[in-house]
């Protein structure tokens, strides 16, 4: 049938609006408080948040217009409209394959963070495995499907931790947050990057955009979707200083998960809450996941086109699984996770922006 | 005598059509052929039709006896000039019948026949009366089974068709209401109608439904299941696609929303289509009673659809994975119930959970006394025997029993059969990854449900895509006088349910 007016393969902005919001939480926020703990000087870190906030929403609009340029064209044709084929096709291997490897990121990280938690002596390769046999079952279908998901997650996901957070109230020492305003300008600047960094993953709107029904509506909706996950973000940093204390905060592996151990569940019906809130926290985990695999996949598809989307999902998920098992331990995840960043930085915000500028000044695409 | 070829054509002898009528049935014992003489020799008519499927008090009244006795001369001539002026007589004059049609074509004077009507035939006339006798003996309307309530119409739908659409035309007197026949089975020639309402069902819906309809070819539809199962969306799916009732209130409901309903003789179920999860969460004593208690009731069935699919399989992961998580007094006790048991928590569940399915399929199996019998030779005598025995914790069986117990919350009874094949999946997942596992089948679980649509509708509308109007009616049960529109989803023509701005 043909839907119905549903349209597979029409994407509402509520949807993507949703979806930047998911993309983003992830494993990022898991860490960001230790980091930004390590960086600035008490609760300053607020500082960095709001300033790596910003720029994100700043590149989320510019991402969205971008795409909103060039309705229903995927990126392959309006980097190539804009630029030139050959520039394009580089352009997008480039995508995908960062991609791929966050894909493989996400999904490792997560087996270990798993493994820490809820398991002792279950090998990281097995839950590396059956996690990335999910997320090959989601991205077997539409990205509908995955869009929706997020909707269907991420608002729980989003009310258990902020319950977790709000649960510590009693644990928060006032203490903690002073002084203010101590740290420089450098420390700001370094806590920021930190910030920008577990922010990154919206570049998945450059692919979806294409779906969009209305995409005038999406660098609206995108940006609510950047700005909710600003204020969590700023919502976990501060009970994560307050309970903990700077110098602790920056010596937890992850605090926003740690800080779900203080809680005490009324009637005490559970213990080890952590155990519970990282179970729910899989699920935003898998959204990411699955949709940068997604991106991922689409990208592909627009350079070989003759290569049907289930064969490429068989020849690249045990190349996925390899990569992610690639590193020993958490040091060297967190230096692909570094590297990752980086070409994050460079496919989210630098390469956009130039296409968007060029996109403008040559008049390209609609207004 | 010899079967004669297939023909569509109505002969002008009465005697020539009875034999071939008689022929092609293979002269049963139930079928009824009269010749009437109402005038001079060569003035006769043939009467066929089948004992049992037609109303005889009706025949003999309104048809027979007009015609031995009322056939007057003089009154039939008033139609001498039409062409075939006996039946124009007694088809615009004499009989006292209320369905009447005039028909040219053999076989279709047959399957009339066949489903009830009566035949009559002319001498020397080329067509045929058929007129509706049909009346047979049907089971008297009682309370739905499968969907008791405690507040609401006590009626439900019986095997009759006519007189399930009866029940329907009563609740619903919009002159728009649509009721299409459709003849279903190239043998069992059963009548099906899709029911709608024009002027809200969206027309693209309308188009699909009677597209996949007109698919439909089969010998025989033995139930509505039979349908539901040809046209549904995936048939790989563990979830239902068609919501089935016995309830006409709940038909009326549906159809006024936007739905449309599918009704087979010969069934008390009728299919309502499309359907989503939340939808199949729903009954309509939420809409009876009032906000508070319909909004607390849903509350406790999405409660209750999670115990039925997850609680065993928590069970299974706390015990097996994650004992650091049970608060220690409650560790302690579970541990002393357990010790010296000899199988893992996973085989002890599937054990207990496989017992329990058993008894409620030999209860159904059962004549209805005995059912009840086997209820408590089950869960009291085994239960407690199996406890004592050392086979199973008294845990387990606490557990076993919530989630039965969830599991009969569920309004629809397919659905909660769905709930009950995922629940040993859960289980396997936990016994293998703990937490890790639930979660994952649970993210699976949604993956399927996102993508499964009924009627292009996809299944989980309303949480996503997400109508935030529609959320009134969804886990929550809004005041009635604020759900003053039809369900936007369903893209309905007339979206409003009660007029603008007014307050009681």
């Amino acid at each position: 049938m043909r839907s119905f007016e549903y349209g597979d393969r029409e994407i509402g902005h509520r949807e993507l609006g949703f979806a930047v919001a998911s993309v983003m939480v992830g494993i990022g926020i898991l860490t960001l408080p230790k980091q930004l703990a390590g960086a600035t000087v008490a609760a300053d870190g607020w500082i960095s948040i709001l300033i790596g906030g910003l720029i994100t929403v700043f590149f989320v609009y510019i991402v969205a217009k971008l795409g909103a340029r060039f309705p229903g064209s995927s990126l392959l044709d309006y980097t190539s409209a804009i630029t030139y084929r050959p520039i394009a096709v580089v352009l997008c291997g480039f995508f995908s394959l960062h991609f791929l490897m966050f894909t493989a990121y996400e999904s490792r990280m997560l087996s270990m963070i798993a493994k820490q938690y809820l398991f002792v002596r279950t090998p990281t390769e097995a839950l590396n495995l059956v996690f990335l046999l999910v997320v090959v079952y989601a991205v077997a279908g539409s990205s509908v499907g995955l869009l929706r998901l997020n909707m269907l997650f991420f608002p729980f996901v989003l009310t258990i931790a902020l319950a977790v957070q709000f649960m510590n109230i009693g644990f928060i020492d006032a203490e903690n947050y002073f002084p203010v305003f101590e740290s420089s300008w450098l420390q700001i600047g370094e806590g920021s990057l930190h910030s920008a960094f577990s922010f990154l993953g919206f570049e998945i709107l450059l692919v979806y955009m294409a779906y969009a029904n209305q995409p005038k509506k999406v660098p609206k909706a995108a940006m609510l979707g950047a700005g909710v996950t600003m204020a969590f973000y700023m919502v976990v940093y501060l009970f994560a200083i307050g309970v903990f204390g700077t110098a602790s905060a920056a010596e937890i592996q992850f605090p926003t998960i740690e800080i779900a151990k203080e809680v005490e569940v009324p009637g005490e019906i559970f213990e080890r809450f952590e155990s519970i809130f990282f179970t729910v926290w899989i699920m935003t985990v898998f959204n990411t996941t699955s949709m940068a695999y997604d991106v991922a996949l689409h990208t592909l598809r627009t350079l070989l086109p003759k290569i049907k989307r289930i064969h490429m999902i068989f020849v690249l998920t045990p190349l996925i699984y390899l990569v992610g098992m690639i590193p020993d331990d958490y040091i060297e995840l967190e230096a692909l996770g570094g590297i990752l960043a980086y070409s994050s930085i460079a496919v989210g915000m630098f390469i956009p922006l130039i296409l968007y500028i060029m996109a403008v000044t040559r008049g390209v695409g609609q207004r | 005598m010899e079967m004669k070829e297939d023909v569509n054509v109505i002969y002008r002898s009465v005697q020539e059509n009875m034999d071939y009528i008689e022929a092609k049935l293979g002269k049963p014992n139930d079928l009824i052929l009269r010749t009437i003489r109402y005038g001079g020799p060569g003035e006769k008519v043939g009467l066929v039709c089948i004992e049992g499927l037609s109303d005889s008090k009706l025949l003999n009244d309104k048809v027979i006896k007009p015609l031995q006795l009322e056939a007057s001369q003089t009154r039939r001539e008033t139609f001498a000039d039409s062409a075939e002026p006996m039946l124009d007589y007694l088809e615009q004059s004499l009989l006292s019948v209320t369905e009447i049609k005039r028909s040219g074509d053999m076989n279709e004077v047959i399957i009339a026949v066949l489903s009830g009507e009566t035949a009559i035939f002319e001498e020397g006339t080329s067509s045929a009366l058929i007129i509706g006798s049909r009346g047979w003996t049907s089971r008297s309307i009682e309370e739905p089974i499968s969907e008791s309530l405690v507040r609401g119409a006590r009626d439900g739908f019986i095997e009759d068709l006519r007189t399930n659409i009866t029940h329907l035309r009563r609740r619903i007197r919009d002159p728009k209401l649509r009721l299409d026949a459709y003849t279903i089975g190239t043998r069992s020639k059963k009548d099906m109608t899709l029911v709608y309402v024009e002027g809200i069902i969206h027309p693209d819906l309308l188009k699909e439904v009677k597209r996949r309809l007109a698919t439909i070819d089969i010998d025989e539809a033995e139930e509505s299941g039979t349908i539901e199962q040809w046209i549904e969306d995936s048939f790989l799916s563990p979830f239902p696609q068609f919501m089935n009732t016995e309830r006409p209130d709940r038909v009326a409901a549906a159809i006024l929303q936007g739905k449309f309903a599918i009704f087979l003789d010969g069934t008390p179920f009728v299919l309502i289509a499309p359907l989503t999860f939340g939808a199949s969460m729903q009954s309509p004593d939420d809409y009876y009673e009032r906000f508070a208690i319909g909004t607390f009731i849903r509350i406790l069935r999405y409660g209750a659809a999670f115990f039925a699919v997850f609680l065993p399989a928590l069970y299974i992961a706390l015990l097996e994975y994650h004992h650091g998580m049970i608060p220690s007094n409650l560790a302690f006790s579970i541990a002393s119930t357990r010790e010296g048991m000899p199988f893992p928590v996973i085989v002890e569940a599937i054990l207990m959970e496989l017992t329990m399915e058993l008894l409620r399929e030999a209860g159904l199996r059962l004549p209805k006394p005995l059912g009840q019998t086997v209820g408590i030779v089950g869960g009291i005598i085994i239960g407690e025997a199996a406890v004592s025995a050392g086979i199973v914790s008294p845990i387990m069986v606490i557990i076993v029993a919530i989630t039965a117990v969830s599991s009969f919350a569920i309004p629809s009874f397919s659905m909660s059969i769905s709930f009950r094949i995922l629940r040993f999946a859960v289980m396997g997942a936990a016994a293998v990854f703990g937490f890790f596992g639930i979660v994952l089948v649970y993210i699976m679980i949604n993956i399927h449900i996102v993508r499964l649509k009924s009627f292009g509708i996809p299944y989980s509308t309303m949480f996503a895509p997400m109508f935030n109007k529609d959320m009134k009616d969804t886990v929550l049960r809004a005041p009635l006088t604020m759900m003053k529109k039809r369900p936007k989803y369903l893209q309905t023509i007339d979206k409003q349910k009660m007029s603008k701005g007014r307050k009681p």
